[in-house]
């Protein structure tokens, strides 16, 4: 009788004891947590990892190149120069402040000329700017590293809109025919634009003109328009 | 016996008090339901010793193998999406509140009823 009695004893210390415990650790948060909830803070754990990962990646180019700059400065002037030149020549081709030229296609669309059926709409038949953003689109698609319609260049802030019967491009205004150039893998844009299920085919079937030509030298020309950027900053990497 | 179950509960809250351990959340889900087989375990055997039918193998038994279960169905219901532990929560829960109305019962009849001896012989 007296060691069950000290046996429950025991079990009950135990007992109260991890309650307490227990309830300091928890201190009455919810305590259940469901297995999605663990897989689902596992993949951002992941992706957080990844992300810093990446970050001390881009921390050591940086290392490197402030090293290869560093070693330049003190070899003489002129190599840092000329490599600094390159580099704004690069960015100067890349952010389209620059002509370029390389092997490309260029597509011409044009309004119909087909007669129209009874009562059909005449716009069937014309050439819209919806049309000239999806070929833009189709061209990205596939490939294109860079874009002009009418010798407009495309960049990433470039509007296409409809006005009446011409189409705004980068605040300039243009009429029919519209010549868009695109350089990049020739062969597989074309593809991308007249194959059977490609945009320029729908368009002739709709007897649009449409053609497309490769060229082994398309230039396309320099941003023309003013770039001023009032609200933007540069970020810090990683924030 | 009940008094040191008393005594036990009390120097162990103590115990909790002062002593300063941890382990990992992760585990104490699992633990809070071996709490609650272990609670329901002492309220079981408090009513089984005041019945005088209490047996030291069925109270440790019994005291295991629901503190198993009760950890299985948690673990299978976070396995399958569905919060099976409630069925842990509310057989253990019922049983303490059953438990306490037999003790209370039990223990009335001890000790109040025992001496208003007409009571009884009504």
């Amino acid at each position: 009788m007296r060691w069950k009695a000290f046996g429950f004893f025991l079990f009950c210390l135990a007992v109260g004891c991890i309650l307490v415990l227990q309830a300091k650790l928890t201190n009455g948060q919810q305590l259940y947590v469901s297995a999605k909830t663990l897989t689902d803070y596992e993949t951002s754990i992941k992706t957080e990892t990844e992300d810093t990962e990446r970050i001390y990646r881009l921390i050591e180019e940086a290392e490197q190149k402030l090293l290869e700059y560093e070693a330049m400065a003190n070899n003489g002037n002129e190599e840092l120069r000329d490599k600094l030149l390159k580099e704004l020549e690069y960015y100067k081709m890349v952010s389209g402040h620059a002509p370029v030229r390389g092997e490309g296609v260029i597509v011409i669309v044009d309004d119909g000329t087909r007669e129209l059926y009874e009562g059909e709409d005449p716009n069937t038949v014309l050439v819209h700017d919806m049309d000239i953003l999806t070929i833009i689109n189709e061209l990205n698609r596939s490939g294109a590293e860079v874009l002009a319609v009418n010798r407009q260049r495309i960049l990433n802030t470039s509007s296409i809109s409809c006005s009446g019967y011409t189409i705004r491009i980068n605040d300039q205004f243009f009429a029919r025919p519209f010549e868009i150039r695109a350089i990049g893998d020739s062969k597989r844009m074309a593809a991308a634009l007249i194959g059977p299920d490609g945009y320029g085919t729908l368009l002739q079937e709709y007897g649009v003109i449409f053609k497309v030509s490769i060229q082994d030298d398309v230039v396309i020309p320099a941003y023309m328009e003013d770039q001023s950027y009032e609200y933007m900053t540069k970020a810090k990497e990683g924030e | 016996m009940l008094v040191a179950m008393i005594l036990g509960l009390l120097a162990g809250i103590f115990l909790g008090f002062t002593l300063n351990v941890s382990y990992p959340t992760e585990y104490s889900f699992y633990i809070t339901m071996g709490l609650l087989a272990a609670i329901d375990s002492i309220l079981g055997a408090a009513r089984s010793y005041l019945e005088g039918k209490y047996n030291n193998l069925i109270f440790i038994s019994g005291f295991i193998a629901n503190a198993v279960m009760a950890g299985l169905l948690a673990y299978l219901g976070d396995r399958l999406g569905v919060p099976l532990y409630y069925a842990a929560i509310f057989v253990f829960g019922g049983r303490l509140f059953q438990n306490l109305a037999v003790i209370r019962r039990l223990l009335i009849d001890k000790y109040l009823i025992k001496k208003d001896g007409n009571v009884n012989k009504k």
